[in-house]
């Protein structure tokens, strides 16, 4: 009797489970984390893939879809081009987002409409640290692949190179504020680590100052079918400092 | 060749060190067979032993790759507001067993890593896993599982007797899943233990063996009821009958709790996992035939749904004639095992090699033309599902790949991974070897064994089985 009590119990519990499968709105926005960082995710545009912001909603950084760029064997396009989709681990404080070289499949891989190659991001939010890797998984075989990741902030403040990275200081303001030249009433140190060395960096500036800073990495003929690390980095933040008015 | 057993086994049975010849023919062949593998199943245990060399969960490895997999499979159609979130029910097929393997193996990755360095190698879900891993490795991997085969064949001797310990370890079923697959061997060896030592009336050890199995593969708790039933038939006393389950429970308590969150994440993973292979419940699948539903529909609503029906109420069936019949312990429990397979959603080719050993002990016992062909079709259903659905030419890949790298390209299949005629014919070539040696053994066996049917008169005077018949547990 208790055996079959058991069986009776992880049946109840399947049919239970069965009911995540039900049909469900979908969202305009997803976020992760609720500590000291939280990403945020715009679903119908090309920014905020993520926007990493700290516990008062200020965006340390915006890892952005429309300028950063895959370039597989001479063929470019930004990633807001790809299809996408975004699964969040939320016990374990992750964020899993894959472009694909073709839009949305509606089938197995098995059909012919093979996507040639797939990104895939993973944000780990750790305490007052984002890590975020970028890996490429080639559905054919690819000689050279390259990633551009623009990095934006409307504008770096005290931005200044650090030993593997960069430095800098994250304000109140928003763009427009920024761009009226207010005072901020606070400031948070940020620092931006590129754990993988990349092969390129370059800053984007108008007449505000530095707005992207763009980190550029390269990859020769990754395996296929596999998860190839092309690119990690970690962005951390530390304790804010007031500002003047 | 001779058709008398008891001969063959004066003049040559056991040529070394007192060891029958079949229990080193049958490792010889699992030795020649060690550089072939199922590759998904070689993935999963080559990563596994990365895991724990770098103690790491493979619980969290899996969680990690699910989702990882959710995004790169998953749909997201935003020009329309409601989706149909199939994803959410994919899972990376990775370590999904509980927790006891990962103790078993755990020594021997750290062993292993000290002599080879170990790095992660995946493939994403679905694809050709063609991954070189060191000949070292395989050796390491397979060689619990050669040792739990022969405590499997040991046990079934002092049950059944040798001819059919000897049945049993020659079987090609047997060695293709030991050598060539996965830990079946393992959890095998741990139920037929936990079964004889119920026979022995060691209840506690009983119980204590039979966790170990449930902690080695999910499945094998199904005996825990029969067991119990089987107990109470005998009228075994309370205080034997509480020894039993509670040494049953507080193991599988003690194996579980320390992983409970992992444990958890492959609980998901098996209850909304689709119906498959050498399953009745495959049937569903043919009313999709019929209709114009998406095929993720019946995989990942229909068919767990009908799986969650379907295994209490064949189970539930099976312990009602054991609660209204004495049987015997091996028909009880092949009872059971068969009933599982009736009811669940999946059977996998190298579940039956828990059934096998039970049906030979049961044969044994009470002889019968019927059960012989039960036997046979009982393995041999799997071993042809086995060769043509893996298929068999898979095994011989990671064979293929200790000697060469093929040019791989766009495909999920092997059909069109091997663009060059010539790496197909070599590979073909050791595909049809392994078949042979695992054929070879089963031709050995039946030269000289003879027909298999008839009862082996001088078996039913073995001072072991003697010694087995025990009187059922005192009244009162």
């Amino acid at each position: 009797m208790l055996g079959l009590s058991f069986l009776l119990i992880l049946s109840a519990r399947t049919l239970h489970n069965l009911q995540d499968l039900a049909a469900v709105e979908a969202p305009q926005e997803l976020r992760l984390g609720s500590g000291d960082l939280e990403a945020l995710y715009t679903l119908n545009a090309g920014m905020n893939k993520p926007a990493i912001l700290d516990r008062r909603g200020d965006a340390l950084v915006e890892f952005s879809g429309w300028n950063s760029y895959a370039d597989v064997d001479g063929v470019s396009a930004d990633l807001w081009s790809h299809g996408f989709n975004i699964e969040l681990d939320r016990q374990r404080n992750r964020a899993f987002l894959t472009w694909s070289s073709l839009p949305l499949r509606q089938s197995d891989p098995q059909e012919r409409r093979m996507r040639r190659y797939q990104l895939e991001q993973v944000v780990t939010l750790e305490g007052s640290q984002a890590v975020v890797e970028y890996y490429i998984i080639p559905n054919e075989p690819v000689r050279d692949a390259r990633l551009t990741v623009g990095l934006y902030h409307w504008y770096y403040h005290a931005l200044s190179p650090s030993k593997d990275g960069f430095v800098f200081s994250v304000t109140d303001l928003t763009r427009l504020e920024a761009e009226e030249r207010l005072q901020p009433r606070r400031y948070t140190p940020v620092r931006v680590r590129l754990l993988t060395p990349p092969e390129g960096v370059r800053t984007l500036t108008n007449e505000f100052g530095v707005y992207a800073i763009e980190s550029s990495y390269r990859l020769h003929a990754p395996r296929l079918y596999e998860r190839t690390l092309i690119a990690r980095m970690s962005v951390a933040a530390s304790g804010e400092t007031p500002g003047g008015h | 060749m001779n058709r008398d057993p008891a001969p063959a086994e004066r003049r040559g049975g056991r040529p070394w060190w007192g060891i029958p010849d079949w229990l080193l023919l049958g490792l010889a062949i699992r030795l020649l067979l060690v550089p072939f593998s199922h590759p998904w199943d070689l993935q999963t245990w080559y990563n596994v032993f990365v895991d724990l060399a770098h103690n790491h969960s493979p619980y969290e490895t899996m969680r990690y790759l699910t989702y990882s997999t959710r995004s790169e499979w998953g749909l997201l159609p935003l020009e329309i507001d409601r989706l149909f979130p199939v994803s959410k029910a994919l899972y990376y097929e990775y370590y999904a067993y509980p927790p006891l393997p990962l103790a078993i193996y755990y020594p021997l990755a750290k062993l292993y890593a000290l002599f080879a360095p170990l790095h992660y190698q995946f493939v994403v879900q679905g694809a050709l896993a063609a991954h070189r891993v060191p000949l070292l490795f395989l050796v390491f991997f397979k060689a619990p599982i050669f040792a739990a085969g022969v405590c499997v064949a040991l046990v079934l001797r002092r049950l059944a007797g040798e001819r059919q310990a000897r049945t049993f370890f020659l079987n090609p079923l047997v060695i293709l899943v030991s050598a060539a697959w996965t830990i079946e061997d393992i959890m095998t060896a741990f139920v037929v233990l936990a079964l004889f030592l119920l026979l022995r009336k060691r209840d506690g050890l009983a119980g204590f063996a039979l966790a170990l199995g449930t902690l080695t593969k999910w499945w094998p708790g199904v005996l825990w009821p029969a067991a119990a039933l089987w107990l109470l038939h005998q009228r075994a006393p309370a205080r034997r009958q509480a020894a039993f389950h509670g040494v049953f429970l507080l193991t599988l308590a003690g194996g579980i709790i320390p992983f409970w969150d992992g444990i958890r994440f492959v609980a998901q993973f098996q209850a909304l996992r689709p119906g498959q292979n050498l399953t009745p419940h495959v049937l569903l699948y043919l009313l999709a035939q019929f209709h114009h539903l998406d095929a993720g529909w019946y995989d990942y609503v229909l068919s767990p749904y009908v799986g969650a029906i379907t295994l209490p109420l064949v189970l539930g069936a099976a312990y009602l004639v054991q609660v209204r019949r004495s049987l015997p312990l091996p028909t009880a429990a092949a009872l059971t095992v068969v009933a599982f397979f009736l009811g669940s959603k999946i059977v996998n080719e190298q579940y039956i090699v828990l059934l096998l050993p039970l049906l030979l002990w049961e044969e044994a016992e009470r002889p019968s033309p019927v059960k012989t062909f039960l036997f046979r079709a009982f393995y041999a259903l799997p071993l042809t599902n086995a060769m043509l659905n893996v298929p068999f030419i898979a095994f011989a890949l990671p064979a293929y790949l200790q000697f060469g790298r093929p040019d791989l390209s766009a495909a999920y299949g092997l059909g069109r991974a091997f663009p060059l005629r010539l790496h197909a014919a070599v590979l073909t070539l050791l595909a049809f070897a392994f078949v042979g040696l695992l054929c070879n053994a089963w031709r050995v066996l039946t030269l000289e064994g003879g027909d298999e049917t008839v009862p082996d008169p001088a078996r039913r005077s073995d001072p072991d089985r003697a010694r087995l018949e025990l009187p059922p547990y005192p009244v009162g």
